[in-house]
């Protein structure tokens, strides 16, 4: 028993002293996503806002190392929260220069590495961004990002078969919606019965965009033009 | 002869005004039936009401022997009508109109016997014009054409000749014969023009206030037992002081400038006549005075 | 019956009045088409404006599109389609009066209700021509300028999209409804033409009940949304637009859906009661005028 207590311990303090420094696992992080100099993706994308309904749009994602990000709809109109640039997380791993990142343990439930990452440039469009890590895989599962302008937003991805580049397979991208209402005089609307009061529900609800990639064509080239 | 309008009791009440009070008459087969009377007596109602424009109060009207009320269809199909000026479709062409009505009254007539019709009022070389451009006159023939369209028995004419000139009220009073004594037709017909409808007009209905107040036969109304009879003079008091030296004093009605006006029973007339041609006075004119006028204003007058 | 009927269509289409509502209408929706062109952009921007600046601005050319141009046009022509419609069918028996040929007609061997049939079916087939031909112009003249693509419906307190070729049955279904519509505001002034000798004192009564009750329908005060707006016809004419409001689940627009098809069929329902009363009206007052004109 006291041999196993001995054991367990020392295994402990190795892993302990194996354990990455935040520093560390961003770089790694940060190195992965960086053998990506350009993609392009086929996407489906849904919004799931309290006051819009429509049908899932096909997406076209566009990137271009270092800050290059343009997301197109093929046809039909689609909603692309704004700031939705920041998607991508390479981005801003890279755009925001240097950064302070404070350890903030593991999520108790999954078990992921938070890590928040406060840029120190005075201008980034980001104020503060907390990163939930999958540690084992360097993949960022989960990032709530503070904005300066555009408030606060989360992203959550789930990986597959680009993992290895960290792209993921499907991010959600949850953002506050504003209030919605337009002039009954602009309207004209048609009263059926089912439409809500403007007091119920509709105010400050969290809207959702999810997009689900079908694939992504990497390092293949992607011509500037795209992102004007 | 039978008869082809029979209305009795014919009562027409517009909130508390009675236009028509209790009217019965006869309009026999056949002839020229005039209507008299006054602005505002009824005439035009009696004649809506015969055409079904509108509801009597109380009465009842048979046309055709057929019952108006439950037989509408089929005695409009044998009726045709004028009432007061025809209106026509301004924006459309004689033959438009024409072509319309006699489609109306369940005939399909082409074209060329549409021109025929027009053709009878004189008004063919106008066929295609718009009725914008027609005269009075020249509404009033395509009136009677649209009324005549379909051929009807029985004629109904509210005021024909209002609005035309004497050529245009000849050519109304030429027809209405035409149509009475060589087609047989049954007309009914108001008009204030009494010297064209003593003219015309084999019977008469005189109302006033609604009620009427003579009916018969032209002749048997406009030659009571008293004539009244005018004789035109060189001077009419030199004739006057000579038939007061006669029998004859006190049937001088009156003496005025060249006329002289006496009036004796009927049969007294070649008697007088004869007796004043021996006084050897110049004697110009002798006429009738029962006109139709005198008699209407004699009946409409109080 | 049918020669009755060919007459009466005949006349309506004789006369210029036909022509220039015919002709009003369609320089009405060029003028919306040709302002849509050069300046969409803008009435783009304060349609999407209940989103706040939520979402990243969408290019104008996606969501002004034919469809959606449509909808504008046939939005901005609620009064003046009705207008159009009175015009004829408050003159069918007033103006029959005032020319002076009702006495006429009405001494033909032709029942009044047969009359009453005959008017009341060619001012109905003058409207559905009228609506056909503002489908032609609104929806196909639209497509062919702005082409096609996703119809976005912004509505007061939610924005529905969907997909292009769930689009045009929504506008079949839709005309048919405004059809019922209009074929109720043709029986108002049909309705209120058999009251009148004078065809203008229909067509402006029609026109000031569209537009009172219109306002009436659109003012936001419980007092009104509970008692008079649910009877208003003008309430249930705007039917047509439910057949662009969309069901979905999680936020996604279920394609072939209607939010609420009971509440359009119950409002056709209301309009198709309405013209029935108006006719029952007519019908019945007609029959025992003392036509006097």
């Amino acid at each position: 028993m006291k041999k196993m207590f001995i054991i367990i311990l020392a295994c402990c303090m190795v892993s302990e002293l194996l354990a990455q420094t935040p520093q560390e696992l961003v770089n790694k992080i940060k190195a992965k996503l960086e053998k990506v100099n350009d993609y392009t993706a086929r996407g489906k994308l849904k919004t799931n806002v309290v006051f819009i309904k429509a049908p899932i749009a096909s997406v076209k994602v566009y990137y271009k190392k270092p800050d290059k990000m343009k997301i197109v709809n093929e046809n039909g109109i689609s909603f692309i929260p704004k700031g939705s640039v920041n998607i991508n997380l390479a981005k801003f791993l890279s755009a925001a220069g240097n950064y302070e990142i404070v350890d903030a343990g593991k999520e108790p439930v999954t078990g992921l590495r938070i890590l928040k990452l406060l840029p120190t440039d005075e201008n980034s469009d980001i104020v503060l961004s907390t990163l939930y890590i999958d540690e084992k895989a360097e993949l960022i599962k989960k990032a709530k990002n503070t904005t300066r302008d555009n408030g606060t937003y989360e992203l959550e991805m789930t990986y597959g078969k680009y993992a290895t580049y960290g792209l993921p397979d499907k991010v959600i991208f949850s953002f506050n919606t504003k209030d919605y209402k337009l002039p009954k005089g602009v309207t004209f609307d048609y009263d059926d019965g089912s439409e809500q009061k403007p007091d119920d529900n509709l105010k400050n609800k969290k809207g959702k965009v999810e997009i689900t990639y079908s694939e992504y064509l990497i390092n293949k080239g992607v011509d500037d033009a795209i992102f004007k | 002869m039978s008869s082809i309008i029979d209305a009795r009791g014919l009562t027409k009440s517009f909130n508390e005004i009675t236009a028509v009070d209790d009217l019965t008459f006869t309009v026999k087969e056949k002839g020229v039936y005039g209507f008299l009377g006054q602005n505002g007596a009824g005439k035009s109602t009696t004649i809506r009401m015969l055409l079904s424009l509108i509801r009597p109060t109380k009465g009842e009207i048979k046309i055709f022997g057929l019952d108006l009320s439950t037989h509408r269809k089929e005695i409009l199909q044998r009726t045709g009508a004028i009432i007061e000026k025809p209106d026509l479709y301004k924006y459309l062409t004689a033959v438009e109109n024409l072509k319309l009505f006699a489609t109306m009254s369940g005939l399909k007539l082409n074209r060329k016997l549409l021109i025929d019709k027009l053709e009878k009022v004189g008004l063919a070389e106008r066929a295609d014009s718009k009725i914008k451009t027609y005269s009075q006159g020249m509404k009033q023939r395509l009136g009677i054409a649209v009324a005549l369209v379909h051929n009807p028995d029985l004629i109904i004419l509210d005021e024909p000749m209002n609005g035309l000139d004497p050529q245009g009220i000849a050519d109304i009073r030429h027809l209405i014969n035409h149509l009475s004594k060589d087609e047989g037709k049954t007309i009914f017909i108001s008009s204030h023009l009494l010297s064209e409808m003593e003219q015309v007009a084999d019977s008469l209905l005189i109302i006033h206030k609604g009620k009427k107040i003579a009916e018969g036969n032209m002749n048997e109304l406009l030659n009571p037992e008293q004539s009244r009879i005018e004789v035109e003079t060189r001077s009419a008091k030199e004739l006057e002081l000579l038939i007061k030296q006669t029998a004859w004093a006190n049937k001088i009605i009156s003496a005025n400038g060249s006329k002289i006006i006496m009036q004796m029973k009927r049969e007294e007339v070649p008697v007088f006549i004869q007796q004043i041609a021996e006084m050897k006075q110049d004697i110009y004119s002798i006429h009738k005075k029962n006109s139709l006028e005198d008699y209407f204003l004699s009946l409409t007058s109080h | 019956m049918i020669s009755l009927l060919k007459i009466e269509i005949f006349k309506i289409f004789k006369k210029p009045r036909t022509y220039i509502a015919f002709a009003v209408i369609s320089l009405i929706i060029i003028l919306i088409q040709i302002a849509l062109k050069f300046g969409g952009k803008e009435y783009v921007g304060l349609m999407m404006s209940g989103m706040g600046d939520s979402f990243e601005e969408i290019p104008t050319k996606i969501v002004l599109n034919g469809y959606l141009v449509c909808f504008i046009i046939l939005n901005l022509l609620l009064i003046h389609i009705p207008i159009l419609v009175a015009l004829v069918a408050g003159d069918a028996i007033a103006g029959e009066a005032n020319m002076g040929t009702l006495r006429l007609i009405a001494s033909k061997p032709v029942s009044r209700i047969q009359l009453l049939i005959v008017k009341f079916t060619a001012s109905v087939i003058y409207t559905l021509m009228l609506l056909i031909w503002v489908a032609f112009l609104a929806l196909i003249v639209s497509i062919a300028l702005f082409g096609v693509n996703w119809l976005g419906v912004p509505r007061e307190l939610q924005f529905n999209v969907m997909e292009s070729d769930d689009v045009l049955w929504r506008y079949a279904l839709a005309f048919c409804f405004a059809a019922i519509g209009l074929i109720c505001v043709a029986a108002l002034a049909f309705m209120l033409s058999v009251f009148s000798d004078n065809s203008i004192g229909p067509i402006v009564v029609t026109v000031c009940v569209i537009i009172v009750f219109t306002i009436l329908t659109q003012l936001q005060i419980p007092f009104y949304d509970e008692t008079i707006k649910p009877y208003l016809f003008t309430t249930h004419m705007l039917g047509w637009k439910g057949f662009f409001y969309v069901k979905a689940v999680d936020g996604v627009t279920q394609k072939g859906s209607i939010e609420n098809l009971s509440a359009i069929l119950k409002s056709a329902a209301v309009l198709i009661g309405y013209t029935a009363v108006f006719l029952g009206i007519a019908f019945w007052y007609f029959k025992r005028k003392n036509i006097l004109s």
